[in-house]
């Protein structure tokens, strides 16, 4: 009974065994088997070219070259556009896309398919030339950053090493001397360091650092009208209120002949976050409380036995904030940026040299954040901050007063917006690539509009003699340009 | 397997054992031949010793038989469908030649188990679904999946087919109650226990009790309906042995498809160029994604396909052992389930298992024994042990970032090995969006331990010695259950690349996500379960008189034994106290009349309300005793007719959340923001200046008490009949019943301000629920020469109507709730499609989001209330609810010779659910989302191209329509179906071979489910009930199996 019993337990378990193999013999294919593999182009079968397409665009165009044999290692496939190497990104063997390169003035596409050995099988020249768009185009001019913690410190060098901490603050310079023309950066909000982009050397200096400043938090700086002999730097000192305004100063200065290196006080008031000096010399500076502006050196306080400013209007009436004033070329007018997410216009009585109450130009009235390209008051922003004066040569010849348009980093639509003097607001370069995700911020060259991004710019200058703008990328660290290619 | 086998040698050693105890001694032989009433000769038919377990012998071809035994025993001759004979043996050799009668089964004898132990079927009053328990057994990992349309008066829903958490939702007689628990008891063995951590080899009888008469006796926790399930015991004979093992391949039903990545993206461009925006791929880009330039910034991946593997196996197996004598018996099992998961593991982890399998051990052990000949004591041991395991993150994210995913926004892993995230991980949820790869192979794996051990003890006095037919019975149960939870979490660094590459051709990466090394977390938790009952019953007949009373004294204490915090509440045992009684009294078979009552308490209630006093009759006529009938028609077996009433308490308060015990008491806390609606800032009293914070908070309620909440209470109706024709050929039992629940626990949460309890809102008894509905099922047997066919079919429906519930007075009667389902769906009814800008002007304003931006192809809603303006105003009640209202199922089983056949299809009605979330509504979060093949290759509106105003699709969008994307009966969708739930093919070996090996049965078995589904709603399963589809699909499975009986 009992081995009978056993017996069949053992056949049971037999049976159960062969019904377990039949399982697992079923094997388990599939998942993520790795990148597809690459091969080279087939030695033993001719190598042939049909045609590209498209035949013209900008920079950057993605150019598809049809045939067939090229392989699909895109290692072993060279292309070069007017004899420029054109990024190769992908091949399936009938069809290579390649990227039209930049700087390349003649249009000859040439095709270089090579063996496994790096022989050239095939070198094939298009009759038809590839015709180079001219077109408004960002680029990255200098900024170095660790693409594996995304992170970057102030490290000095050529344009190929330097890093910046996140650029804030431009001021562009020509050394009256020498004529050499560069860049003053505050790097990084509150001023870590001011650095110096020599455009001629191609190489990043730093001028002085934060502790060599005595400064609590440099929010921006200018340099003095006319002479450009000195660079003031105005501080968010902290101290907001009228009592404590001879406790720390607002505004420093730094001199040419010292190569602007060492830092003195020049002001002390509340705390401000921008200034303006006029041609004639009058300097205007802005505090938090009730967002006033005051001129400066007004009124002696005997007791103190020093000079006060003199409290001209609140820029947004009971409303306290940071705010950016950038003065018209023409002492017309100056225009503030900031917290209250318009473009504030006050006029410049030349006369009594004081500045008018302010208007809202464009933007919101309310300090309504958004995006929007419309005319006046309906325009929305968010965040605009540094913004820059720019002649306008059709205005000039048309003979209007105002000729400047004003250009605005538009902070958190990561974009750069302008606005003309009769307040029509429209987006100047940023928000490119529209992407699946539905952002609009990033680190993307190429065309201004259809294809650059930027992340949260900050600071802006222009060079004139060359029509190039520079743009303080303030989240990707970096400096880009944007001009026409 | 390894480990099946260890088992499977342990079962063999306790054989062993149990078979030495019984050695031989001096023997008589005794032979002959055993015959049927036609004489012919019966193969296989046993013969054993009374009360000699593992003794006897088993007829063969001829049906001769030989055995030998000791002198002055009774021999037992036995075979299924026939009558056991037993027959003394004296102290000679002897022939013995039999003739075994064929049972005939009279209905008036069968037995259904009720709350008062087995019962009579004919003299049963209340309404009781005794479940044939050979129905239930199909290879499904949890008992409650086998229920939807096998049992009347049982609504079943299963929402996941996850190994472990695939066990299925189920409610007696549908929902009645919004207010807490609306789930059955389940009782095994007479505790409350879970019904999915049994073996289903295991169970013996399983009833439904649905009436009040039939709950009353469980008193206040009986309300929403009881299941009664008791385990397999010994019988007296010899041992019988069954092992059974089965190899399931699961499959998917329904997995809804994705859109491929070319499609994706020329949709993209359509939703954004439709809505006068620009669109987002270049041709020269499509370009790049049809032909895979390049795969890294313009992927193209199916991540459905890459996740998920076509099946996975499930393997089961089960021992039990049976036997015993007239003085003990035992029943002991085994059983083994191992559920593979659906996900595609990466080949290079071989050290840990990321896969969401299951592992369930189960163990039985019951044991009877007769102390003396009046005193029987019962002792069961059951357990299961559990073992889940998943992915680092959870399966919900998982399927979430699965259906999320879009074939373009993400390779699998960029080519220079960099893990791909859409999107930064801004908190912890982010874990949700990690790509599908990633979630399911990289993120660690957890590891689920649970361990439940029921035992219970059972002693049954007979006091005849006090009065005939006095009975005591004491019963004491003791559960503990544990659970153990490792997590061991980890995740690579993760990278987005820019949405175009340099002008260098470089692809710019930015980290997202930091790496995150392996970290390893625990948690445990635990409870425990004590249970005493003690009974007393009379059973007596005089003459034509039946008389029988029970009277019971229950208790219950569950207690969290581990992980209870520090709040002194959840360290406190949940207790149950409750007398009931039962007095029954029948005439002739013919009259049954039946008083029951619950008295029980509650801790949730303050004093003077806590106990309440539930009464229940109950009556019953069998019409068919009558001699009129009788004499007359006498093909018909049983006529009777039920009628019952009865209240029954609930109270109200989900046992299972701490936050509800003890309405009546407050609580105390300072006053701050949790208590305030709308208020970002920290409310409290300023005692500096303004703009210089110096406050101090106060003191409020954060818990108003309610002092007199007290029980809801249920007043049930149920008219029954149930007919047996032509002896127990056909059989129908059919109920209709009528529950009023009037006084339900809900928050009072439309209290005027000026109440000043700043949202700590009351409870009341205030809401009241009106369900009515049938059930009842059917069963036809025939016998067409060799083959035997059964018929059998079930249907449960059950409608609800809300009465009163607490909520605001609106001038809209059709947005309250009073006057509707409970759980009804509401939403806009929509007209179809815009047809052009005319149509828009000349319909009312539709004011979802901006009015202007309704544009052709847009879903046109009706204006209810005519006012001009479709608004909120304009939501009605549409289709029925999510659960189902009407479950059937109907079943056909045929036997021939050795094969036997079942088919059984199950279906489901009367529910509808909205359709929703960022794979039904195209493109609405961007991005995030993929989108269904059906709304791209399905008939949607399309400008200039499929102008249909009846089209399935409304005009696409990018970033979401607050016009269309909205509940509407657009969106709303059929939930009903049917399917061949189980198809079981079975061929049992004949006698002639079974005998020459020494078995007594062998069947192989062939069984499908869920191979066939039909339905409206084509996308996902239906029965999920799912309005994403973001679940573990429901399994179609394939099992091959055999059992053995030794």
């Amino acid at each position: 009974m009992l081995k009978q019993i056993k017996k069949k337990f053992l056949g049971f378990i037999a049976i159960l065994f062969v019904i377990s193999l039949v399982a697992t013999s079923c094997s388990e294919d599939g998942g993520y088997q790795g990148a597809k593999p690459v091969i080279p182009s087939d030695p033993s079968k001719p190598v042939t070219f049909t045609d590209y397409s498209p035949k013209e665009g900008p920079v950057r165009t993605l150019i598809f070259i049809e045939g067939s044999n090229f392989g699909t290692d895109i290692s072993k496939i060279e292309v070069t556009i007017g004899g420029i190497m054109a990024p190769v990104i992908g091949s399936t063997g009938t069809r290579i896309a390649v990227m039209a390169p930049r700087r390349s003035n003649r249009g000859d596409v040439v095709v270089k398919i090579m063996d496994a050995a790096d022989k050239v099988v095939k070198e094939y020249e298009f009759e038809d030339l590839f015709d180079l768009h001219v077109a408004l185009q960002v680029n990255t001019l200098v900024g170095k950053v660790d693409p594996q913690t995304n992170k970057s410190s102030i490290i000095n060098g050529t344009f190929e090493e330097a890093e910046f901490q996140a650029p804030w603050w431009l001021e562009f310079d020509i050394d009256p001397e020498t004529g050499e023309k560069s860049i003053y950066c505050i790097d990084a909000e509150d001023l870590a360091a001011l650095r110096k982009i020599n455009l001629n050397s191609e190489e990043v200096s730093t001028v002085f650092m934060k502790g060599q400043s005595g400064a609590k938090k440099i929010k921006s700086m200018l340099f003095d009208t006319p002479t450009r002999d000195t660079l003031f730097f105005v501080d968010d000192n902290g101290k907001g209120n009228w009592n404590d305004r001879h406790a720390l100063p607002n505004i420093f200065y730094t001199l040419r002949r010292e190569n602007f290196r060492k830092v003195y006080p020049y002001l002390y008031a509340q705390t401000s976050y921008s200034a303006v000096s006029m041609n004639d010399g009058t300097l205007f500076y802005n505090t938090y409380t009730n967002s006033v502006v005051y001129k400066a050196r007004q009124v002696w306080d005997a007791a103190a036995k020093m000079w006060d400013g003199e409290s001209l209007f609140s820029i947004k009436a009971n409303s306290s904030g940071h705010t950016f004033m950038s003065k018209h070329p023409d002492d017309l007018y100056v225009y503030i940026t900031g917290v209250f997410h318009a473009v504030y216009k006050c006029a410049y009585n030349k006369q009594t040299k004081t500045l008018e109450s302010p208007a809202v130009h464009v933007g919101s009235l309310t300090a309504a954040t958004g995006y929007a390209d419309l005319p006046g008051t309906s325009a929305r922003f968010n965040y605009p901050r540094q913004g820059v004066f720019v002649k306008n040569k059709e205005y000039v010849a048309q003979g209007k007063a105002d000729v400047y348009d004003f250009y605005v980093c538009d902070n958190l639509n990561h974009c750069i917006r302008k606005i003309t003097p009769d307040g029509q607001v429209s987006t100047f370069a940023g928000r490119g690539s529209i992407g699946s995700d539905g952002n609009v911020n990033g680190w993307i060259d190429g065309d201004a509009r259809e294809t650059a991004r930027f992340n949260k710019p900050t600071g802006i200058c222009y060079d004139e003699e060359e029509e190039v703008f520079y743009v303080a990328d303030n989240d990707n660290k970096r400096i880009r340009t944007i001009s026409v290619e | 397997m390894k480990k099946m086998k260890k088992y499977i040698l342990a079962v063999v050693c306790l054989l062993i054992c149990t078979t030495n105890l019984f050695a031989q001694q001096k023997t008589v032989e005794v032979s002959g031949t055993i015959l049927d009433a036609d004489g012919l000769p019966l193969i296989g038919a046993t013969v054993v010793v009374k009360e000699k377990p593992g003794l006897g012998a088993v007829s063969d071809i001829d049906g001769n038989y030989k055995i030998k035994l000791e002198a002055f025993q009774y021999l037992v001759f036995s075979y299924i469908g026939y009558d056991s004979q037993e027959h003394l043996v004296k102290d000679e050799n002897m022939v013995l030649n039999i003739t075994m009668k064929e049972s005939t089964t009279n209905v008036l004898e069968e037995v259904t188990v009720t709350g008062m132990g087995p019962q009579k079927k004919v003299t049963v009053t209340g309404a009781i679904t005794t479940v044939d328990v050979e129905t239930l057994v199909t290879p499904v990992s949890s008992v409650s999946n086998a229920l939807a349309g096998q049992v009347a008066g049982v609504m079943a829903m299963q929402s996941s087919g996850q190994p472990g958490q695939n066990t299925s939702e189920f409610w007696i007689r549908g929902i009645s109650t919004f207010g807490g628990s609306s789930s059955a008891l389940v009782l095994v063995d007479g505790f409350e226990r879970n019904m999915d951590e049994l073996n289903i080899e295991d169970i013996e009888t399983f009833s439904v009790l649905k009436d009040a008469s039939a709950t009353a006796i469980y008193g206040s926790r009986g309300a929403n309906g009881v299941i009664l399930i008791t385990t397999k015991r010994g019988k007296e004979g010899k041992v019988d042995v069954t092992a059974k093992a089965e190899y399931t391949y699961t499959t998917r039903t329904r997995t809804p498809k994705f859109a491929d990545g070319l499609t994706y993206a020329s949709m993209a461009n359509e939703a954004r160029l439709s809505r006068n925006q620009r669109p987002i791929y270049t041709d020269q880009e499509l370009i790049m994604i049809e032909d895979q330039l390049d795969p890294d910034i313009y992927p193209n991946v199916d991540w459905m396909d890459l996740l998920l593997k076509d099946g996975a196996p499930t393997y089961r197996a089960s021992v039990s052992v049976k036997g015993g004598g007239s003085k003990a018996r035992y029943y002991l099992s085994g059983s083994f389930l191992d559920e593979g998961g659906m996900y595609n593991v990466d080949k290079t982890m071989k050290e840990y298992d990321t896969n969401a399998n299951y592992q369930r051990y189960n163990y039985r052990m019951n044991m009877d024994m007769n102390i003396t000949n009046s005193t029987l004591i019962q002792v069961g041991i059951g357990g299961a042990l559990e073992k889940t395991n998943h992915a680092g993150t959870t399966s919900d994210n998982i399927w979430y970032s699965v259906f999320g995913y879009n074939p373009v926004s993400m390779p699998v892993m960029y080519s220079n090995g960099y893990v791909p995230v859409i999107q930064k991980e801004e908190s912890e949820r982010m874990e949700r969006r990690y790509n599908p790869w990633t979630a399911a192979t990289q993120t660690g794996y957890s590891e689920v331990w649970k361990n439940t051990i029921n035992s219970n003890i059972t002693l049954e006095q007979k006091l005849d010695f006090v009065t005939e037919g006095l009975r005591f019975t004491g019963r004491f149960g003791y559960d503990t259950y544990n659970e153990n939870y490792i997590q061991r979490r980890k995740n690579p660094e993760m990278w987005r690349a820019e949405r175009l590459r340099d002008s260098n051709g470089k692809i710019v990466f930015n980290r997202l996500v930091p790496e995150r090394l392996l970290e390893q977390f625990s948690t445990a938790s635990g409870d425990r379960k004590e249970f005493l009952e003690a009974e007393l019953a009379y059973g007596r007949t005089f003459g034509d008189h039946n008389l029988a009373s029970v009277f019971k004294y229950t208790q219950d204490r569950y207690v969290n034994t581990s992980d209870i915090g520090g709040e002194i509440m959840s360290g406190i045992a949940r207790s149950h106290q409750g007398v009931a009684g039962n007095i029954s009294y029948g005439y002739q078979s013919r009259y049954f009349f039946n008083f029951n009552f619950g008295y029980n308490g509650s801790e949730n209630f303050a004093k003077g309300h806590q106990f309440g006093f539930f009464p229940s009759y109950s009556a019953a006529w069998n019409i068919a005793e009558e001699k009129f009938i009788r004499d007359h028609i006498d093909w018909i077996g049983m006529f009777k007719i039920r009628y019952s009433y009865g209240e029954v308490g609930v109270d109200g308060v989900d046992p299972k959340k701490s936050a509800t015990r003890f309405p009546y008491l407050a609580n105390f806390g300072n006053y701050n923001t949790t208590y305030v609606k709308d208020v970002e800032d920290p409310v409290y009293y300023n005692w500096g200046d303004l703009n210089s914070k110096f406050g101090y908070e106060g003191l409020t309620y954060t818990k108003v008490s309610s002092n007199n909440v007290t029980w809801e209470v249920a007043k049930k109706h149920d008219l029954g009949v149930d007919v047996y024709l032509m002896g127990d050929k056909f059989g129908l039992t059919v109920d209709y019943f009528n529950e009023r629940r009037d006084g339900i626990y809900m928050s009072r949460d439309f209290l005027s301000d000026m109440v000043g309890i700043q949202g700590t809102n009351p409870s009341a008894n205030v809401g009241s629920v009106k369900t009515h509905g049938f059930d009842g099922n059917f069963k036809l047997s025939q016998k067409a020469g060799n083959v035997n066919l059964q018929v059998r079919g079930n249907f449960t429906y059950s409608k609800n109507k809300i009465t009163e519930a607490d909520e605001m007075v609106n001038r809209y009667p059709y947005l309250r709730k009073t006057g509707y389902r409970v759980n009804q769906a509401k939403g806009l009814v929509a007209l179809g499609l815009f047809k052009d800008y005319e149509d828009i002007r000349n319909s009312p304003r539709q004011d979802f989001g901006n009015a202007r931006d309704v544009m052709p192809g847009d879903i046109k809603y009706k204006d209810i209330n005519g006012d001009g303006i479709v608004n909120n105003d304009d939501i009605v009640p549409i289709g029925a609810t999510s659960k189902p209202n009407l479950i059937y199922g109907l079943g056909v089983s045929a036997t021939w010779k050795g094969f036997d056949v079942n088919v059984h299809f199950q279906g489901a009605g009367r529910s509808s659910f909205f359709i929703n979330g960022f794979t039904v509504y195209p493109f609405t979060n961007g991005e995030w989302g993929n989108i269904l093949e059906d709304v791209a290759k399905g008939n949607r509106w399309i400008l200039g191209v499929n102008e249909d105003p009846n089209a399935e699709y409304p005009r696409l969008s990018y970033g979401g329509n607050a016009n269309n994307y909205r509940a509407s009966t657009y969106w709303l969708r059929d939930g009903s179906y049917l399917r061949l739930k189980t198809l079981e093919i079975g061929y049992t070996l004949p006698k002639v071979i079974t005998t020459k090996i020494h078995l007594e049965k062998v069947r192989f078995h062939l069984v499908g489910q869920n191979l066939l589904t039909f339905s409206k709603f084509k996308l996902w399963d239906p029965e999920m009930g799912s309005s994403n589809g973001q679940k573990y699909p429901l399994g179609k499975t394939i099992t091959v199996g055999l059992t053995v009986n030794i």
